[in-house]
């Protein structure tokens, strides 16, 4: 569409062919593999809706025990109800599922997704009103970036999960924040607790978050003791959410401990299985360097004869193990959430500086932006034990600065900024959940997927040039080591089969990198809101 | 690609080569999307489908010299899938067969690997499709599309998505599993030929593409009035009629060699590839001897021999009209009117009809997406629905529904479109007959009631349609003006 034909049409109708679009894409992925994921979901289906409440937790009959709050135990349980009226095959445990029952259980995917459209589409309301100058093009291109992301259709539908309703609920809420409907926003943070644990990172930021605005919009003379009252006000306001939300499972004895056990499952290992892109990944990489140089340098001494014995399980990826790393010291849990909070005080910081400007709905939209994927990637980066689709939440929070506005000159350095962040994340993100994916055919619509993508970065970077010489050569090597890496198992496995790993590990690592990078110029870098 | 054009300034856009490397891209990521889907025949021994159809042709003619092709010997059994395409499509399936040996032997290896159903097999067969498309179809629809657009701006993208994503062909070849995206490329490049005025080109291109798949045939009738009266024009118009006659001998000549040596395989062939015998129509389709079934057994009232010449004057009657307009006003527009209409008329009126066929007219309509939009937006949904039937079978449904979601967005986000125009009316209907065809049970006593009444409605739809191009036929044929 040409810019000269822009008068101004409805939002709905800029955004209904993206949906269109979006849809058919999912529909074409309902015959892919079926996941462990996905039967997992059908026994956490078949649990909430034959169990009471009460045993959702004590149950143990089968692997894959409930480790999701009791706010997703309600949507599986309202799901199961939806599904019941259709298909009673899918809750027969004992029988295999048949295509049906998948084509249900991935329609349930595409139902729920269907919420971060319409999350998106409340945000894009808001930017038209405060900001009409938008351009029409713009608003539906930022439409079609949201609701067509690879890395989210990767683990949504085809691998199996729910990610698109927990971002769209994570949208929910920044759209009440906007608003600055205070009740609402901190009722809906408690929410996004009730509903996956992981969003405990993103409550203190909430809490502070919500308490400037109040503090700036009625209190700002008062000083730090109200500032410190309101604080604790929201706090206790979160907290009787939350209470609220799990009193069920209080009330019952014996049920808190389990489920405490259930959600923090600090015994499972510093790292998840398909190692996540963050900073332990490259840790992990350091960690083993170092210790093939000391096996080469010193092959007889104490420290390498120790190494022997343990190398035999741990080039498999330290699946579980408490103490992964031999030479470099062992991080505990607690070391790892010290330095998550240390990574997230940057943006309150931040968040503080620039507290005057929560009151506008636009305003508080980049810095909202702001606070909270720096939270995610310290969280992302740092944490013990995080899975590879925890990076889909920065990510999405990031994917908003495709709609500033940057048509004049003096906005050049912002664009090249965004456009680097955003197209550096996503890049990223989609290529680390490749691992996850099984299947010959899968695996070419996803390689091809991200093919696409970056024909498409770098078709973009060739006609503007909007970063530096050394930028754009980055990110060009960039892509293509990306390729590589992506490429590496099929060659690893032909010739290096001794190395079933190696790939995972560089594709890591090298992900540790940029999404450390990522994360040092969303905090620092050079944007004034 | 559209959508991601103004991302960023205005200050300069993306140029037309990029665009066309992005949008042949996506085409061509929605291919391999809907490969997901499950094949004809997936998991059903012992005679399986489509899919295995291929394979069986490409085993057999990687392993047999050409002479056994077509015939019954003790290595080929004939009646397990027996070849019965043209000369061309079995070499093209020994080539894809040669390209498959390189990368895993067993997926087509004599005898052992009938029925083979492993990850790579399925895999290899999708990507050849795939890939076809990637080399034959898709250059030659971004050739058509540039010539009917005749600028290279952001509506002839849009025309060459349209085309290349027309849903029919798309779950036809690469959800179904068959090649008919190789036949329709040849048949484009004739187009192009033709309208290039290059009229030996065009016979070559012609040829080959009926001795890839003999329904290719549909379209001679146009294109031979199109030729003549193109060949009227010329000056030395005997040389370059008789220099066309060799050319088209000669690749004949080529195609057939090895079964040239005698009449006998000749003729084992012809009988391969014409199998008269099959009858009035397969399954249901919605022509019109199917729809008329129910109310008057044709066939039973006449003998196969009048029943087959019944079927011939017809068909001929119906593609009257654009054979006049072809020789009185042979422009681009009409050409690809022709080409929509006869194709339809054979579907509707001739003998041994599959539902498939329907493709070849709604391919070609989708070329007329400038002229008449939404027509080619609702023949193209209707050519769907008429082979729904065929799709619920295989399990296709996902990727039908997905189909239909990827026609609205193509509509809605032409540039400079008209009007929003969704018949509630028509949409509400097929909604109805979908319901019918996956939830009721029909009655016992008729139990392909719902499906002949899906069929008969999209009939009911073929007929008016084609009704409505005669009248534009008849019109262009009369009218005075040199705009076409």
């Amino acid at each position: 569409m040409s810019p000269s034909e822009d008068c101004h049409k409805t939002l709905y109708s800029l955004c209904f062919p993206w949906l269109c679009l979006s849809l058919s894409i999912q529909l074409f992925l309902f015959p892919s593999y079926k996941s462990t994921d996905m039967d997992v979901h059908r026994y956490w289906k078949v649990l909430t809706l034959y169990l009471p409440p009460q045993k959702w937790y004590t149950d143990t009959r089968s692997p894959w025990t409930l480790d999701y709050p009791p706010g997703f135990a309600c949507l599986e349980w309202l799901l199961a109800h939806m599904v019941a009226l259709v298909d009673k095959h899918l809750f027969q445990l004992d029988q295999s599922v048949t295509r049906l029952d998948i084509w249900i259980m991935r329609s349930t995917v595409v139902l729920c997704d269907l919420c971060l459209a319409h999350a998106v589409y409340l945000h894009l309301n808001i930017f038209r009103k405060y900001q009409p100058e938008i351009s029409d093009t713009r608003l539906s291109f930022v439409f079609a970036v949201f609701v067509l992301q690879p890395s989210l259709f990767f683990v949504d539908h085809i691998h199996f999960q729910y990610n698109g309703f927990l971002i769209a609920c994570l949208f929910y809420s920044s759209y009440f924040f906007r608003l600055g409907k205070y009740l609402s926003f901190l009722c809906s943070v408690a929410i996004l607790v009730l509903l996956k644990q992981t969003f405990l990172y993103i409550v203190p930021v909430s809490i502070f978050a919500c308490t400037c605005q109040r503090y700036v919009a009625r209190y700002q003379t008062k000083g730090m003791i109200t500032f410190c009252r309101l604080f604790i006000q929201s706090s206790i306001v979160f907290a009787f959410f939350v209470l609220l939300g799990i009193s069920p499972w209080i009330v019952y004895k014996g049920q808190w401990r389990i489920l405490c056990g259930r959600l923090f499952p600090f015994h499972r290992g510093l790292l998840h299985a398909y190692w996540a892109p963050h900073f332990w990944a490259l840790y992990g990489c350091l960690d083993l360097f170092s210790r093939k140089c000391i096996q080469l340098v010193f092959p007889h001494s104490q420290m390498a004869a120790k190494m022997r014995n343990i190398t035999s399980s741990a080039t498999r990826g330290w699946i579980g193990i408490r103490k992964p790393f031999v030479v470099l010291p062992n991080p505990s849990p607690w070391m790892c959430h010290v330095l998550v909070v240390v990574g997230m005080l940057f943006c309150f910081y931040r968040l503080w500086k620039k507290r005057h400007l929560l009151l506008h709905p636009i305003d508080s939209m980049w810095l909202w932006v702001r606070a909270w994927s720096g939270v995610w990637l310290s969280s992302f980066l740092f944490g013990w034990h995080v899975h590879e689709k925890a990076i889909l939440m920065p990510q999405f929070c990031m994917l908003w600065y495709c709609l500033i506005k940057e048509e004049d000159e003096k906005h050049q350095g912002l664009l090249r900024w965004w456009w680097w962040l955003t197209s550096m994340i996503s890049t990223m993100a989609s290529s680390c959940m490749v691992p996850l994916i099984f299947g010959c055919l899968e695996r070419i619509v996803v390689l091809g997927w991200i093919l696409w993508m970056m024909m498409y970065l770098l078709v973009v970077e060739m006609t503007w040039r909007i970063q530096s010489r050394w930028r754009r050569r980055y990110l060009i090597l960039h892509q293509l080591v990306l390729l590589l890496l992506l490429g590496l198992p099929g060659i690893v496995h032909r010739w290096l089969p001794r190395f079933p790993f190696l790939p995972q590990m560089l594709l890591s690592g090298y992900g540790g990198i940029i999404c450390g990078w990522v994360y040092v110029e969303m905090v620092f870098g050079g944007w004034d809101e | 690609m559209e959508k991601y054009q103004s991302a960023s300034p205005s200050c300069s856009v993306i140029s037309w080569k990029h665009k066309v490397l992005l949008s042949y891209g996506f085409v061509i990521l929605v291919r391999l999307l809907v490969s997901l889907s499950p094949y004809s025949g997936h998991n059903t021994p012992p005679l399986y489908g489509d899919l295995e159809a291929q394979r069986h042709w490409m085993e057999i003619t990687v392993s047999l010299p050409p002479l056994d092709w077509y015939r019954q010997t003790s290595d080929n059994d004939l009646q397990y899938w027996g070849i019965d395409y043209p000369p061309l499509s079995a070499y093209y399936s020994w080539i894809c067969g040669k390209i498959i040996q390189l990368v895993d032997e067993d997926v087509i290896k004599l005898h052992v690997s009938r029925g083979i159903e492993t990850e790579s097999s399925k895999c290899l067969l999708r990507l050849s499709v795939v890939l076809s498309d990637a080399i034959f179809l898709l250059p030659a629809c971004l050739q058509l599309c540039l010539r009917i657009s005749k600028k290279k701006d952001d509506d002839s993208i849009w025309l060459f998505v349209t085309t290349a994503l027309e849903p029919c062909l798309l779950l036809i070849d690469h959800g179904h599993f068959q090649y008919n995206g190789v036949s329709i490329a040849l048949v484009l490049w004739s187009i192009i030929a033709l309208l290039e005025d290059d009229l030996v080109r065009a016979c070559i291109f012609y040829t080959c593409s009926i001795h890839f798949k003999q329904t290719s045939l549909y379209y001679s009738i146009c294109f031979a009035s199109y030729f003549f009266s193109k060949l009227k024009t010329q000056q030395k118009w005997k040389r370059k009629l008789f220099q066309c006659v060799m050319v088209t001998l000669f690749v004949f000549l080529i195609i057939w060699w090895p079964w040239l040596k005698d009449w006998k395989s000749f003729s084992q062939v012809l009988s391969r590839i014409f199998p008269v015998s099959r009858g009035l129509y397969e399954d249901k389709v919605a022509n019109f001897w199917c729809t008329l079934s129910p109310f008057l057994k044709v066939h039973r009232l006449v003998g196969p021999g009048s029943l087959l010449l019944l079927c011939s004057v017809l068909t001929a009657v119906s593609c009257m009209p654009f054979v006049v307009m072809n020789w009185k006003k042979p422009t681009m527009t009409n050409l690809l009117i022709s080409f929509t209409a006869t194709p339809l008329c054979f579907y509707l009126f001739s003998y041994q009809v599959h539902e498939k066929q329907i493709i070849l007219s709604v391919f070609i309509a989708q070329f007329l997406s400038f002229d008449f939009f939404w027509l080619s937006f609702y023949f193209s949904l209707v050519g769907l629905a008429s082979m729904f039937p065929l799709f619920m079978r295989e399990n296709l449904h996902p990727a039908y529904i997905g189909c239909c979601f990827l026609q609205v967005w193509l509509r809605t986000i032409k540039p400079r479109r008209a009007n929003l125009r969704f018949k509630v009316p028509f949409f509400a209907i097929f909604f109805v007959l979908h319901i019918l065809l996956l939830f009721a049970n029909s009655p016992k006593r008729y139990p392909h009631m719902f499906i002949l009444l899906c069929t008969s409605v999209c009939c009911v739809y073929f007929v008016s349609l084609l009704a409505f191009l005669i009248w534009i036929s008849i019109a262009k044929g009369t009218s005075h003006d040199k705009s076409g």
